[in-house]
């Protein structure tokens, strides 16, 4: 018995900052319904209450995280090491964004659960870059899911809003099920759920025993975890669901289920492909034409697609395909000198969740309690009625756009630099040749439609210049995010050395 | 030095940000006040720069044919792998290492002088033409001009394509926000057509600072470093012929080299006056500006093989096809836009001529088309200002009712076609007699632009300018007709009195890029065949007394008429004849030019 406690206070101690997020999401869930009376009426203001605890909430384990500095720990259910740190860094500060995003998107009455349930998907995004056991990993990918369907229906409640929700619902459980077919799999080779027990195990057998076996494997957990990152053809839902979703479930979506797939991709591909070295992403030939066609392909549909889009929201999903597949490339490429497409990758994750949040943020902040920015129409003039805003989410388009001095382009020319440093030959070309030449393809479509809203916003005059508009009530957790957003992408370019030092 | 370096950067910098902020409070009138307070300082910044500059050791040996001066550099970020990763090759390779270089050398400070008097120029005219938003235009302005200068003083590749991709921004807003009727479309193609080629220009960047990275050099995208490394161990010949094919797409986009070209009325013509002169003066200059900085050091074998053909026949067909589009022209300010394709022409002509003439005269060419250019859409713009059309044919015999501006037009007309005694002839002739020593026939086929320049020219003046007085129908509630204000001459006359100075005495000028057009033209020095060595020096000895200019090249492909300093291989055994001709030599190009040889003569 006291081992097992013994057990239990070990496992939990590498996960402390979870623990107190939990502590919060519990809180919330138990007080929240208290303070609403049985008709649904809820004392005005209340969300902001919500808000501040779920911030304290998420500064507590932020402090945690950050004082406990990047450990190396490995074993049993949960591990510690430098990519954990630098998800849990990536995930806790992208969450104080996302908190205030969310602040006014939610009515009084729902705002408890609203914030439970972002903290919990955050909480279990950490999960999954803790996990060092097949079971672990899946129920930390559930933790995301689970809230994130709840959040959908939460935060807009209409037929178009439901639509959008059962439909993220219905694939995603259909993804789940694939990932985990892909886990049973590996448990087949391997006989174990536990991390380093399967690579023990795969690296003392026969060589090439199981090889078929693993390449299942590694296809499904691809399929399945694709999903989450948007990448095509597992895309179809992010524009419907993008569309039919709020502001801050937007911003969510394009950044977290990102992370998240990511993640657990440079977890358990090198499994799956029974690479050998614990924490280096090596991708075989086969595994770098599946990541890779893949990868060309997201950017190009994404971009593509994007050209033509009328709805804001539509338009930043296919945007976030299209980055799907611009950060696919760094895990095509994997750990090669002199510059790691992984570590190209995560740096990338952090400059696009800046700036997708910057411009869902700046979007709401634009408009306030009033019907929300969406169609493109909605941006012209929006320069000379509020410049400020105007010029920031600017600042946020050029840096997706990946021009300079934004943080966007230096993510596209790590990611440059990383593609074109891949040696591997396919036929008579060089694979990072070929995908460091789609990006700039990419690179050059995608300006388009960027370049397309900032025109829209400062060379066009106002749609009704004499309609009364009526005051408008300034919205000030979104727009502090969308501050935080676009002077921190400026500032990521001017001083990146300390990411990369994290991600390292 | 440093921080007088820096401080042009951050000066325009730091106005535009207190421009962008202040600009709900700020009137017009503060706003413009401000502005020209801002762009003033950083035009006495530039020239007290370059009177710092006189100070600096020019000579001596050199140990890479791109090298500043004087140079700062801070440390950007670097790229390595976790020592953990003790196994793979990773932690063997070297890190690649960022870093901010700013320095100042004899072409830059020339151009960052021209910068800072055409923003000061760009300011005074927008004074009255610029009402909407007056402060963001400004804002925009300063902005362009610290990219500009960022551009110019970069002496490291990223840090170069980060400034080089950041003046699309402002100069966007320039157009977009205050341009003409078109200015949307205008805009936007401007920014896809530019920000399209120089993504290629990156993928090309990019693979040349992963090979020098492979071969072990510690800063990868610093330029001298690079620079010398190329000299160093030569890269393969189809490897230079890629990377030179991609790096110069966003550099000839930008000139803009021939078939490429057609951004650049449309933007032209739709930008304010100020925007045009920035355009004209400087942008234009970015391109020409990256080959003679990247390309041409480091890729000497690609620019003989394939950028000399290349270049020179694009050149040709720029010059001859821009000057026909000009004449065909009834909108001045689009006849000077198409004059510019032909003026750039002769500049990329120069620089391909890959020795010392060539390349002395494309950098003047360089300087002169952006003053005098410059200076011409500044009078375009006054006489828009004045009539609200820019039409030909709408526009007759303005001499009688503007003498000072016609006067002024006519001077800065003759600077551009070329008048000997003016600036534009100094340019032209060097970059065609450059030219005619590697390949005259391309010499020749140029020299007819200079005849057309000649012809649209001045059918432009003579329409606009002289004959029956036409004008066009003047409202009652306007204020009459008025010539030259005070502002605009200050903006227009110090750029003509620099048109009149190059022409008369181009040798200060030329002795101050002497030095680091030398230097390139060592890396192809090196190149000869040793017989021809021989033939070069004999010739540069010929050049050094400076009695025959026009030595008969002993080969048509590849004489080296002045002499270079070092390159590197050289500085090491100093050769006597070399050493001689070092000495004799420092002013050779500017004598020669200052006798004026009537042979080019049209």
């Amino acid at each position: 018995m006291p081992e097992a406690i013994a057990q239990i206070r070990g496992t939990a101690g590498l996960i402390v900052p979870e623990i107190i997020l939990l502590a919060a999401v519990c809180a919330l869930f138990f007080l929240g319904p208290l303070m609403v009376s049985g008709s649904g009426e809820a004392p005005a203001g209340l969300r902001n209450r919500w808000g501040w605890l779920s911030l304290f909430a998420l500064a507590a384990a932020w402090f945690v995280w950050y004082r406990g500095g990047p450990a190396d720990v490995r074993g049993g259910l949960f591990q510690l090491d430098g990519l954990v740190w630098y998800a849990r860094g990536l995930t806790l500060s992208t969450g104080f964004l996302l908190i205030l995003v969310l602040w006014n998107q939610i009515d009084d009455s729902h705002a408890a659960e609203a914030h439970a349930c972002l903290l919990s998907i955050l909480m279990g995004a950490n999960l999954v870059a803790a996990a060092n056991d097949l079971i672990a990993m899946f129920l930390a990918l559930e933790l995301v899911s689970i809230p994130t369907y709840v959040l959908l229906y939460l935060g807009r409640r209409d037929r178009i809003g439901g639509e959008a929700t059962l439909k993220y619902f219905l694939l995603s459980i259909f993804s789940s099920a694939i990932v985990l077919y892909g886990m049973t799999w590996v448990y087949g080779v391997a006989g174990n759920t536990n991390f380093t027990a399967i690579r023990e195990i795969l690296a003392a057998r026969v060589p090439h025993t199981a090889d078929g076996l693993l390449e299942v494997a590694f296809a499904l957990l691809v399929a399945g975890l694709c999903f989450r990152i948007a990448a095509v053809p597992f895309h179809f839902y992010a524009p419907d669901v993008f569309q039919g979703t709020t502001a801050s479930n937007a911003a969510l979506l394009s950044l977290v289920p990102k992370v998240v797939g990511f993640v657990a991709l440079i977890r358990l591909l090198p499994l799956a492909s029974a690479s050998e070295s614990w924490q280096r992403l090596l991708p075989e030939f086969n595994a770098k034409l599946l990541l890779g066609s893949l990868a060309v392909v997201s950017m190009f549909v994404g971009n593509l697609l994007a050209l033509r889009q009328k709805h804001l929201y539509r338009l930043m999903a296919y945007s976030s395909i299209a980055h799907a597949g611009y950060m696919l490339i760094g895990l095509t490429v994997g750990d090669v000198a002199p510059v790691s497409g992984r570590e190209a990758l995560l740096f990338y994750l952090a400059t696009y969740g800046l700036m997708t949040i910057g411009v869902f943020a700046l979007l709401h902040a634009a408009t306030g309690d009033r019907p929300p920015l969406q169609a493109d129409d909605d941006l012209r003039g929006l320069a000379r009625q509020q410049p400020m805003n105007a010029l920031l989410l600017a600042v946020c388009l050029f840096s997706l756009t990946g021009l300079p001095p934004t943080a966007g382009f230096l993510g596209k020319f790590n990611l440059f630099l990383a593609a074109w440093a891949d040696g591997t030959m396919i036929g008579e070309r060089i694979i990072g040749h070929v995908l460091a030449i789609a990006l700039a393809i990419n690179a050059a479509i995608s300006a388009y439609y960027y370049l397309r809203l900032v025109a829209l916003m400062f060379l066009e005059p106002a749609a009704q210049p004499d309609a009364p508009v009526a005051p408008l009530r300034f919205a000030w957790a979104p727009w502090v995010a969308g501050v935080a957003c676009s002077l921190g992408s400026i500032a990521i370019f001017i001083a990146p050395q300390w990411l990369w030092d994290s991600i390292r | 030095m440093s921080s007088l370096l820096l401080s042009l950067l951050f000066v325009p910098l730091a106005a535009a940000l207190l421009l962008l902020v202040g600009r709900s409070f700020l009137s017009q009138g503060a706003a413009r006040r401000f502005a020209l307070a801002a762009s003033v300082v950083t035009l006495l910044l530039s020239l007290s720069l370059g009177n710092e500059f006189r100070h600096l050791p020019s000579g001596g040996p050199r140990l890479s044919p791109v090298e500043p001066r004087h140079a700062i550099s801070y440390h950007w970020f670097n790229l390595n792998h976790a020592a953990s990763d003790t196994n793979s090759a990773a932690a063997n390779a070297d890190p690649l290492n960022f870093s901010f270089v700013f320095g100042v050398d004899g072409i830059s400070l020339t151009l960052i002088v021209l910068t800072a008097l055409l923003t000061v120029s760009g300011v005074l005219i927008s004074w009255e033409a610029i009402r909407d938003r007056a402060s963001g235009f400004y804002a925009c302005l300063l902005l362009l001009e610290a990219a500009l200068m960022g551009v110019f003083m970069a002496f490291d590749l990223v840090l170069f394509y980060v400034f080089f991709e950041f003046t699309l921004v402002p100069l966007f807003f320039m157009i977009g926000i205050w341009g003409g009727p078109e200015r949307r479309y205008a805009a936007i193609k401007f920014f896809l057509y530019t920000f399209a080629g120089s993504v290629v220009t990156l993928l090309g960047l990019v693979s040349l600072v992963l090979a020098a990275s492979s071969a072990g050099i510690a800063t990868p995208t610093s330029l001298p470093a690079l620079a010398r490394w190329a000299v160093e161990h030569p890269l393969k010949p189809e490897w230079q012929i890629a990377l030179f094919l991609a790096i110069s797409v966003g550099f000839m986009v930008k000139v803009p080299v021939f078939p490429l070209h057609t951004w650049l009325p449309l933007a032209h013509v739709e930008a304010p006056t100020a925007g045009s002169v920035m355009l004209a003066g400087v942008l234009l200059k970015l391109g020409t500006f990256g080959l003679l900085r990247i390309c041409l050091p480091l890729f000497p074998h690609a620019c003989q093989t394939v950028g000399v053909p290349l270049m020179a026949i694009l050149a040709v067909a720029g010059i001859i096809y821009g000057s026909l589009c000009a004449l065909a022209q009834r909108d001045i300010k689009k006849l000077v836009a198409y004059s510019s394709v032909a003026h750039l022409g002769f500049c990329v002509l120069g620089l391909f001529a890959l020795n010392s003439a060539g390349i002395s005269g494309g950098v003047l060419q360089m300087i002169n088309h952006g003053l005098s250019t410059g200076a011409l859409f500044l009078l375009v713009g006054m006489v828009y200002d004045r009539y609200h059309t820019r039409q030909l044919d709408d526009l007759g015999g303005l001499a009688a009712r503007l003498p000072l501006i016609a006067a002024i037009f006519v001077f800065i007309t003759m600077s551009s076609i070329g008048l000997p005694g003016l600036n534009g002839f100094v340019g032209e002739y060097l970059s065609l007699v450059g030219m005619f020593r590697r390949e005259p026939i391309y010499a020749v086929l140029g020299t007819a632009g200079v005849v057309l320049g000649a012809w649209y020219m001045l059918t432009m003046l003579q329409h606009a300018f002289f004959g029956q007085l036409h004008e066009p129908l003047h409202g009652h509630g306007e204020p009459p007709i008025r010539d030259l204000t005070f502002r605009e001459a200050v903006a227009v006359v110090p750029i003509g009195a620099l048109c009149l100075w190059i022409g008369v005495t181009p040798g200060p000028l030329l002795e101050i890029i002497r030095p680091d057009v030398d230097a390139v033209v060592a890396v192809y020095d090196e190149y000869l065949p040793p017989n021809e060595r021989v033939a070069a020096k004999r010739g540069r000895m010929q050049d050094a007394v400076g009695r025959e200019h026009f030595a008969p090249a002993p080969s048509g492909t590849a004489f080296i008429p002045m002499p270079s300093p070092r390159a590197p291989k050289i500085a090491s055994l100093p050769h006597p004849a070399l050493e001689l001709a070092r000495v004799e030599t420092p002013s050779s190009s500017a004598s020669a030019t200052r006798l004026s040889p009537p042979a080019t003569e049209r």
